[in-house]
């Protein structure tokens, strides 16, 4: 990959993990099962599972793009949906509550009714199976962001580390893009989303341009690092 | 008899933010040069980069009490993530004749770029958030840099060997200047009292790295050891200050419990 290419994959892979926020059903009051989504804020669980599609990328690193990239979106799948497993389970036989989404009246895929399901005074709970499914794709574009930036870090500076230090210095640079990108879409969501059946799907232009102008200067110093100074 | 009554308490001015990141970047650069011309003088060093966390600190405490879209661990990695990820990349560049002053520049205009963004294009409507996020970024950046340059002996960022250390880096930096607003009252706290406690983490962070200095085998063991003495000497300095601070707005405890005889 030349340096170029390389550049353009850090601001591809960049945006991509910021729209992937947007997907993630989670909210901080989900702790308290008072609302749809696994309980924490979407940019701290968006930067779970990247890191875990980083550690899946890096035991591909050295395969081809797609099978890099497509390892990293399988390692961040994988953890989400450990992730919303578990959370589900603890709220349906713990807390006693039915995974209900607020923002819909019946579940667009199963047709399930959501509303008689809702506790009191709350958004819904847990997560029903269109929510589910929004956090594994949210979770497979973030896994592919972040492996793409990591991808072309590494081949960019491949040629002048050694092997094992590349792909340590490329992991690191790769989190700090992901971290960078995956906090900014919350200040659209506003620390809480029902993935993408929420309202805010229609700010995600926001995000897109927020996200590239910061890709941008992110993966001009990387490539003037490694190529121009 | 008639009593006067008290006069209220004098409202302390707060210190502006950007007047401690220009006091950070000042006391970062020769602090950079120090580490860089004599290693062994790394202690001094460390001392001069307690003022960067204050200033990154400063700032979240700022930011949060706007009730930020995400929470304060957010703010603190996003920051770090922007001067970090500046100082981790500039190790490819094989010439250290632009260092510190390219890191930190770049690192500021990342950070200010995010918060142009958050404000601008999201609008956030936080006032000073590109001011304030450029600040952490900043100010992350200088740590990262300084801390790197004494484990590598002077020999700048090209000559660092010990990118391993990166995530434990990254998490402390991070912890380090998120934590104080959320360690004491959170929302309206006491200005002054949050910046001491960040100078209190900063000293054990970096006798933390001061530690890990030591047991890694290709860091200079001097420059290390000397972090950890002053760091230590640091902490328990800043720590009963702030244990002062803490105690001025506190109110009496009384003995309220069982009669005397009685077990309890």
């Amino acid at each position: 990959m030349d340096p170029i290419t390389g550049m353009i994959g850090i601001i591809i892979g960049g945006i991509i993990v910021g729209i992937c926020v947007h997907f993630i059903p989670a909210s901080a009051v989900g702790a308290m099962s008072a609302s749809t989504g696994i309980a924490t804020g979407p940019s701290m669980l968006s930067t779970g599972c990247g890191l875990a599609g980083l550690y899946a990328a890096g035991y591909m690193i050295g395969e081809s793009l797609p099978l890099v990239v497509l390892s990293g979106a399988m390692g961040s799948a994988l953890m989400i949906i450990c992730t919303m497993l578990l959370a589900n389970t603890i709220c349906a036989f713990g807390t006693g509550v039915a995974p209900v989404a607020g923002s819909y009246d019946k579940d667009p895929i199963t047709g399930w009714r959501q509303k008689p399901f809702m506790s009191p005074g709350t958004d819904g709970h847990s997560m029903p199976t269109t929510t589910a499914l929004s956090g594994i794709i949210g979770a497979l574009l973030g896994g592919a962001g972040g492996s793409l930036v990591f991808v072309s870090v590494y081949e960019m500076i491949s040629p002048i580390l050694e092997s094992t230090t590349a792909v340590t210095i490329a992991g690191m640079v790769g989190a700090g893009v992901f971290l960078i990108n995956c906090v900014i879409p919350a200040y659209v969501l506003v620390g809480k989303s029902e993935g993408m059946t929420d309202k805010k799907m229609k700010l995600m232009h926001k995000t897109f341009v927020s996200c590239l102008i910061v890709s941008v200067i992110t993966a001009v110093f990387v490539y003037a690092s490694v190529v121009v100074i | 008899m008639t009593t006067q009554p008290s006069e209220p308490p004098v409202e302390k001015k707060e210190i502006p933010n950007y007047k401690l990141y220009l006091l950070a970047v000042i006391t970062g650069i020769i602090s950079y040069f120090i580490a860089a011309l004599n290693p062994n003088l790394s202690f001094i060093s460390i001392i001069l980069i307690w003022p960067a966390f204050i200033a990154a600190a400063g700032c979240v405490e700022f930011l949060c009490r706007y009730g930020l879209g995400t929470g304060t661990s957010s703010i603190g990695y996003w920051g770090t993530a922007c001067g970090a990820t500046v100082v981790f990349a500039s190790q490819f560049i094989e010439t250290t004749a632009y260092s510190p002053f390219l890191e930190i520049a770049i690192a500021t205009l990342l950070g200010y770029a995010a918060g142009f963004c958050a404000n601008k294009i999201i609008k956030m409507k936080i006032p000073r958030i590109e001011l304030n996020s450029a600040i952490i970024a900043g100010s992350t950046g200088i740590i990262a840099l300084i801390i790197l340059e004494i484990f590598a002996g002077g020999a700048g960022m090209a000559g660092t060997t010990v990118y391993y250390i990166y995530p434990v880096m990254y998490i402390g930096i991070a912890l380090t200047i998120l934590h104080p607003y959320n360690g004491n009252l959170g929302a309206g706290e006491n200005q002054t009292r949050t910046l001491m406690l960040a100078m209190c983490e900063a000293a054990l962070l970096t006798s933390l790295f001061g530690f890990i200095g030591i047991l890694l085998p290709n860091t200079p063991f001097i420059p290390a050891l000397g972090m950890l003495i002053i760091s230590i000497i640091g902490f328990v300095i800043f720590v009963s200050i702030w244990w002062k601070r803490v105690k001025e707005e506190v109110y009496d405890v009384v003995w309220a419990g069982y009669p005397e005889g009685v077990d309890h």
